[in-house]
């Protein structure tokens, strides 16, 4: 008596056709959701690519001035090395010309060969000059530019694109089930139950795979949505 | 005499069936497509960032060779002409023009001392991976230019390689599409043969083939 007023047609038709509108609801909404998170994996991969040229420019600004303040060094060098060997001549020309050189050209040209050409810990043991430290010393000075970190937008934007995937699986899921409980309403008796039971059960099983995934994904990110 | 009538529901399970299968099959297509979009962006991405980073490093590379050219040419002129001016103060010192000489000596001296201070700043004679091995040599050039290309060749390398897989991913993904706009078509079949009794079995066997066509361009798309 109570299975034959449970499979009432009447009945049925009215629990199916909630059902269905449920389903339809929750697919179009985990559609949405799949692809809020497609778009944040795109902005993410942007966002790494503008980090990464505005980084770039930055390090190509430093490396020219480091090269520019090389090549002073080198010049306050070798004509400090010129002027100690004129210096030492027997020519009483050249010692003339070099005591100018040290009080009007070298003066100018160690000014211009700074920091570089005139601080200790930018000498190496063989003569040459630190290039790499004064470089790593230049990328200090701007911390705003060392923080921009293009490997980390990546990272998250593999790891929206996973969580993708997974919620493109998710709400195939909800589409099959709609798929099921389309044939519940068009069948009659038993048949119809067994689809619409089996179109509840996918349903509820993708809606289940879909909520672990997204907790999975958000807890993964520190709770960022 | 009594013709029998057609029965209006035969075949009709077998169409739900068919329908069913091709949904399931529609929706793995376009979870493939999916996955094959996320791919194709991913390697674009790469491929763009690889690119940036060739970019960059062959901006250090030029100013890296204009400071080691300029030093390492400043240091051969200094050497050849405080050689030469010592070469000419001993001709003159033979031809008894002992001030001249003794000039031209203080003159190759302030050169050598260039000279000497340009070897200690040069990579070339600094670096043991390309100064000469005696003072007749001259520095490792080749291997010098070599080195300096390394990383971005290596980087290129990558990028196209990125770059390849970017082409090889998007044009699954649109192959993929088209797969499915062939699926829309065995749907609607489909759908023509749930409304029609005559015609039913010819939309039926004509969405079954076409359903066939999908799965194997499906395949040949998934091992391509």
């Amino acid at each position: 008596m109570t299975e034959r007023k449970f499979l009432d047609p009447a009945r049925m038709d009215v629990v199916i056709a909630v059902l269905i509108a449920l389903v339809s609801l929750t697919t179009a909404l985990a559609a949405w959701r799949t692809n809020v998170v497609g778009s944040s994996a795109a902005d993410a991969n942007r966002q790494g690519l503008i980090d990464a040229l505005k980084k770039g420019a930055a390090q190509n600004e430093n490396w020219r001035k480091v090269y520019e303040e090389a090549g002073h060094a080198a010049t306050f060098a070798i004509e400090s090395a010129a002027t100690e060997a004129m210096e030492s001549s027997d020519d009483e020309s050249l010692r003339a010309a070099a005591k100018n050189l040290r009080q009007y050209l070298l003066p100018s040209l160690q000014l211009l060969s700074e920091p570089l050409g005139t601080q200790k810990k930018y000498q190496k043991p063989d003569g040459t000059f630190d290039i790499e430290k004064r470089f790593a010393d230049l990328e200090a000075e701007a911390p705003d530019m060392q923080a921009l970190d293009p490997a980390a937008s990546f990272e998250l934007a593999d790891r929206y694109s996973s969580e993708q995937r997974w919620l493109t699986m998710g709400t195939v899921l909800l589409a099959i089930s709609l798929l099921w409980l389309g044939l519940a309403e068009m069948l009659s008796g038993r048949a119809r139950v067994v689809n619409m039971i089996l179109g509840t059960g996918v349903y509820l099983f993708g809606l289940l795979f879909f909520l672990i995934v997204e907790a999975v994904s958000i807890l993964g990110r520190g709770g960022v949505l | 005499m009594n013709e029998p009538t057609p029965n209006p529901d035969r075949f009709r399970l077998a169409i739900l069936v068919l329908t069913l299968i091709n949904t399931i099959f529609a929706a793995a297509l376009s979870g493939l497509q999916v996955d094959a979009n996320i791919r194709a962006d991913k390697a674009s991405r790469d491929s763009q960032y690889l690119a940036l980073l060739a970019a960059n490093e062959l901006v250090r590379i030029g100013h890296q060779n204009a400071y080691d050219s300029e030093v390492f040419t400043n240091t051969v002129k200094d050497t050849q002409q405080s050689l030469v001016m010592e070469f000419t103060a001993l001709e003159l010192e033979q031809a008894e023009e002992n001030e001249s000489a003794a000039r031209l000596h203080s003159q190759s001296q302030v050169a050598q001392a260039r000279s000497e201070q340009g070897t200690a700043l040069s990579l070339f004679y600094s670096d043991p991976r390309y100064a000469p091995a005696t003072e007749a040599d001259i520095p490792d050039l080749e291997g010098y230019l070599l080195d300096q290309m390394k990383l971005p060749n290596d980087l290129v390398v990558k990028q196209n390689t990125a770059t390849d897989e970017y082409h090889q991913w998007n044009k699954k993904g649109d192959a993929y599409i088209a797969v499915l706009t062939v699926i829309a078509i065995a749907f609607f079949l489909l759908g023509l043969a749930q409304s029609t009794t005559r015609l039913r079995l010819f939309f039926a066997i004509s969405a079954l083939v076409i359903m066939f066509i999908a799965g194997a361009w499906t395949g040949l798309i998934l091992i391509g």
